[in-house]
Order: structure tokens, then C-alpha cells, then sequence
């Protein structure tokens, strides 16, 4: 096993740096099974904990976090050019070891979309709208929208937009798109009708959003990064 | 049933004819100061209006007569966990008691989840309760909820518009772009009063970890480093106030009180381009007195 493991070096590296360092900042996936909040997941001296408690005590676990690193937190220092490519070199590597990692593939499409390659990023996001993730498929509508929002394509983004809502009902990032558009284009009756509705559903429920744990990346699903490795060391 | 809703369609069905009205009017909140204190006694006469530098005639200058709805956009992140939820929770049930009967009220608070707590309401136990069931949990989506905020008006038509927005910190969540909610600001006449208990910093801390990246036009900048409260608040000739935890109550309720005092100036734009943006400039005639009010509006 170690021999394999330092035979294929470079890989494991990537792909353990990938494993680790969203457990490192995020702990477990914090969309795993979040559809439904009065659900228990676990029980700590014979207390139930349900998953919106789970989900609370981990978003301030994750800010914690962020405001004790700073500028030392992974994805700030991402900002900065060299790190940037080194996550989008991580990213296209994790897609050629594996390329039914559409997550991945949302993530590098960010990327090239804040480096400016435009039709790189939207090859990617097209690809992963295809997803079985509905998580994933949702983000690349939203990020495919966005872009053609920005380039004045309003019908585009519109159809994006609705077609990530239509995908994700209670995804509270489409609605917010959706009503900004809405509004951009004059219809301000019809984008305050969507804020509405959107306040309207949280008011019974919290609702979920994909973009929330965006950042915890590909570790959101370690079990396929753990396969990916063993695959890869036994080769 | 089934006739009380073709009823109330056939109402609703009504009601733009007289949307349209209120639309091509346009109303300006205005706050006059002398020394830091509103000043009353105004009538039309003592007010002169540019519209895109146009002397317009003011048709109307109303002052406590029109009542308000006041949207409490409340940051509920778990940094406002503790004691520091506890003062906000009574500030916000001091505002609440500081509207008059026909004022009304709507809560929303915001971490990364955008909830609506309370619908539009007069002042009592309702409210009281919504502002009581905010939990503190989760990081900060500014930008959304301020954009939400200036989305969501009083469906009672005739009322002002008064957002009072609490927040201890900068975004760390928001799907939206910064720009997205400042563009609103120039489509509604709602009036944005920010509280902050955190100074805004000179050197911001925009970590592009906590943006999306979106940007609504190619040239714009993918991290916005204008000072977000502060300009939001300027935009709609609101203002922005620093204060701590324990100073939230008296804060929220000088809001209320000072919004009450402001003035109404309605006018139908004449001699302007109907589309595209208008720079609006109030000013007082043959008096000395300060006067805040929105920077433009676009059509």
C-alpha cells in the first residue's frame, strides 16, 4: 500500500490535499442528507440532535473558522494568482482521475470564469449541469446564468435562473437571481412577487441552498474521493 | 370561498390603474436639520427641487401625516449570539412600540438564510413574538438580505418606506453581488437607515472566499471595495449609525422618531427625459437648515 502510495506520489498528494483540507475547515458534509431539518442525525448523551441544530452548530463552526484564518484561509489565498492556478491545476487534475467529479468541474468553471475564460468556464458548466447531483446541476445553471447576465443575454440568464428554481424549488440563490434580473429588466412587481414568495417559504421553513456549502468542495462527498484513491494506488 | 377570491382577483385586477399614478409621481422623503434636530414648520414654499437639474413645481409636502412601514432586516449571524441578541431583540420591540397605530411593521433576519419572522402588521403581541423567535446561527449574506430588504414593500399603497438594517459585520455569504442591492436603491423610495456595531473599516477585508465572483457588467469589479453600508444608506438619503449592543435600543427608536419627522415632497417630473437615471437635488429656500434626501431615481 505505501509503496503504491509513493509510486503514485503526485496523485495521492492532490487527491489527499483534496480529502483533507475541507475536513480540515468544514468537518463532514453539511448537505448530506439536509433535505430534511427535524430529522435527527445523531445522538450525543442520549440527546437527539436534529439536522437543523447540526446544520447551525456547523455554519458557526465554519465562520469560526474563517475569522480566526483570515487571509490564511484556503480559499482567500486562492484569491491571490498563484494559488488560484494551483487550485484550478487541483481541480483539473481531481476531473482527469475521475471525470464523473462534476462538483470539480463547477468549482475550475469558477475559476476560469474570474480569470476571464469565458468559454472554458461555460464548457465546464455545461457540463456539469448534467450532473446526477442535483446540488451541482443547480450551481452550474446559476453560474451559466450569471454569466450571461453579464453579457446583457437576459432571456438566457432568465431561462438559467428558472431552470435552477425548477431543479431546486426551495433554492434560495435562484429566487434571489431570478428577482434581480427581474428587476433589472423593469419588471419590479414580478421580482418583488419572487423576494415574496421566497421570505413567504422560509417563514415555515429554513431552506436549503447549495451555494451555502459551495466551499466545501469536493469534500462533500469523501466516500468517491476515498474510491478514487484506492483505484488510483492499485493501478 | 371560490367568490371571495374571483372577488378579490377581479380587485387585484383593478389595481394597476391606479398603481400607474402613484409611479409616475415621484415621492422624496426628506429629513431637514438645524443642529442635528429635524426641523418642522415646513410647507411647499420653503423647498425648491431640481429633477436632472430642472426646477420642478412640488405638488405636495406632507409632514407626520403619512404613515409608515418600517422592515426590521435584522443580521441574526451567530456572531450576534448572546447577550448582544438580547439587546437587539428589545431595540427592535423599542421600534415597534415607537410606530403609531397606523404604522406598521414587517421582521426579517438574515445569516445566510433570508426568513421572513413577521408580515406587515400594526404593533403588538404578533410582532413582539416573531422578534422574540430569532435565533442567532450562521455567517452574514449582506448583500442578499439588503437586497431583499429593498424588494420587499408594504402592499398597502400611499404608505412610506423605512428599512432599518441591523448588522454587525460584513458579508461572508451572499450568492448576489454588492452592486445588485446598490442598484436597487435607485428603483425604490424606500428610505435605508443602517445600525452597525461595527466601525466600517478604511482597508476592507473583501475576500473574494466570500463572494461569488458574479459581476453584473464586464467592467465591473469582482470585489467591490466601496464602503457598502454607508453608500446604501446615502443612496436613500438614510444614514448610517455606529453604536454598541447596549445602545441598539435608543438607536432604533431615534430612527423612528427622525423618520416620522421627515417630509414628503411629491412632484410629477416635468421638462426631464421619462427614462434613464434623474439626479434629484432638494433644497431650502431663504432658510438655514441641512437637507438629506435619496440622490436620484431611475426609470
Amino acid at each position: 500500500m505505501f509503496d503504491l502510495l509513493h509510486k503514485h506520489k503526485t496523485v495521492a498528494q492532490v487527491i489527499l490535499a483534496l480529502i483533507t483540507l475541507p475536513f480540515a475547515f468544514f468537518g463532514v458534509d453539511f448537505y448530506f442528507n439536509r433535505g430534511d431539518s427535524a430529522q435527527s442525525v445523531a445522538t450525543v448523551d442520549g440527546k437527539k440532535i436534529s439536522q437543523a441544530e447540526f446544520d447551525d452548530v456547523l455554519r458557526e463552526q465554519q465562520q469560526r473558522m474563517r475569522q480566526a484564518l483570515g487571509g490564511g484561509f484556503v480559499g482567500d489565498r486562492a484569491f491571490q494568482h498563484d494559488e488560484f492556478a494551483a487550485a484550478a491545476r487541483d481541480f483539473s487534475d481531481a476531473l482527469t482521475v475521475d471525470p464523473t467529479l462534476l462538483d470539480a468541474a463547477v468549482h475550475l468553471g469558477r475559476i476560469r470564469m474570474l480569470e476571464g475564460q469565458d468559454p472554458e468556464a461555460r464548457r465546464l458548466f455545461e457540463r456539469a449541469t448534467s450532473a446526477p447531483s442535483r446540488s451541482t446541476a443547480y450551481l452550474a445553471r446559476l453560474f451559466l446564468g450569471a454569466l450571461d447576465e453579464r453579457d446583457a443575454k437576459w432571456d438566457e440568464a432568465e431561462r438559467r435562473y428558472r431552470d435552477a428554481a425548477s431543479l431546486l424549488p426551495a433554492g434560495q440563490s435562484a429566487a434571489l437571481s431570478l428577482a434581480a434580473l427581474l428587476d433589472r429588466r423593469g419588471l419590479a412587481q414580478e421580482s418583488t412577487a419572487t423576494i415574496s414568495d421566497m421570505l413567504d417559504r422560509t417563514a415555515l421553513r429554513p431552506l436549503a441552498d447549495p451555494w451555502w456549502g459551495y466551499f466545501n468542495g469536493l469534500g462533500r462527498d469523501p466516500d468517491v474521493l476515498l474510491r478514487v484513491l484506492r483505484t488510483e494506488v492499485s493501478r | 370561498v371560490k367568490i371571495a377570491i374571483v372577488s378579490l382577483l377581479a380587485l387585484a385586477a383593478l389595481a394597476p390603474q391606479t398603481f400607474k399614478a402613484d409611479v409616475d409621481a415621484v415621492r422624496v422623503d426628506v429629513l431637514v436639520t438645524d443642529r442635528n434636530r429635524p426641523m418642522a414648520g415646513l410647507s411647499r414654499d420653503d423647498f425648491e427641487l431640481r429633477d436632472n437639474g430642472v426646477p420642478q413645481r412640488i405638488d405636495s409636502v406632507s409632514f407626520e401625516e403619512v404613515p409608515f412601514s418600517m422592515l426590521l432586516a435584522l443580521d441574526t449571524s451567530s456572531s450576534v449570539r448572546g447577550p448582544a441578541l438580547q439587546d437587539l431583540k428589545q431595540a427592535a420591540k423599542v421600534a415597534a412600540a415607537a410606530m403609531r397605530t397606523t404604522d406598521r411593521a414587517a421582521v426579517m433576519t438574515f445569516s445566510d438564510i433570508l426568513r421572513s419572522r413577521a408580515a406587515w402588521t400594526p404593533n403588538g403581541p404578533s410582532l413582539s413574538e416573531a422578534i422574540d423567535a430569532a435565533e442567532a446561527a450562521g455567517p452574514t449574506a449582506l448583500f442578499d438580505a439588503a437586497f431583499a430588504a429593498l424588494s420587499t414593500r408594504d402592499p398597502q399603497p400611499g404608505r412610506r418606506g423605512l428599512i432599518l438594517l441591523f448588522t454587525d459585520g460584513d458579508d461572508t455569504a451572499s450568492w448576489l453581488p454588492a452592486r445588485t442591492a446598490l442598484d436597487k436603491t435607485s428603483r425604490t423610495d424606500a428610505v435605508v437607515y443602517v445600525v452597525t456595531t461595527v466601525l466600517p473599516s478604511t482597508t476592507p477585508d473583501r475576500h473574494l472566499y466570500y463572494r461569488s465572483g458574479l459581476r453584473l457588467t464586464p467592467d465591473a469589479l469582482v470585489v467591490d471595495r466601496a464602503s457598502f453600508l454607508r453608500e446604501i444608506a446615502e443612496r436613500t438619503g438614510g444614514d448610517m449609525l455606529v453604536t454598541d449592543s447596549k445602545g441598539l435600543p435608543a438607536t432604533f427608536e431615534r430612527i423612528v422618531g427622525e423618520f416620522r419627522r421627515r417630509y414628503l415632497v411629491s412632484y410629477m417630473p416635468s421638462g426631464v427625459a421619462p427614462g434613464g437615471w434623474h439626479d434629484i437635488e432638494v433644497a431650502l429656500k431663504k432658510r438655514k437648515g441641512h437637507v438629506t434626501a435619496r440622490r436620484g431615481y431611475q426609470r
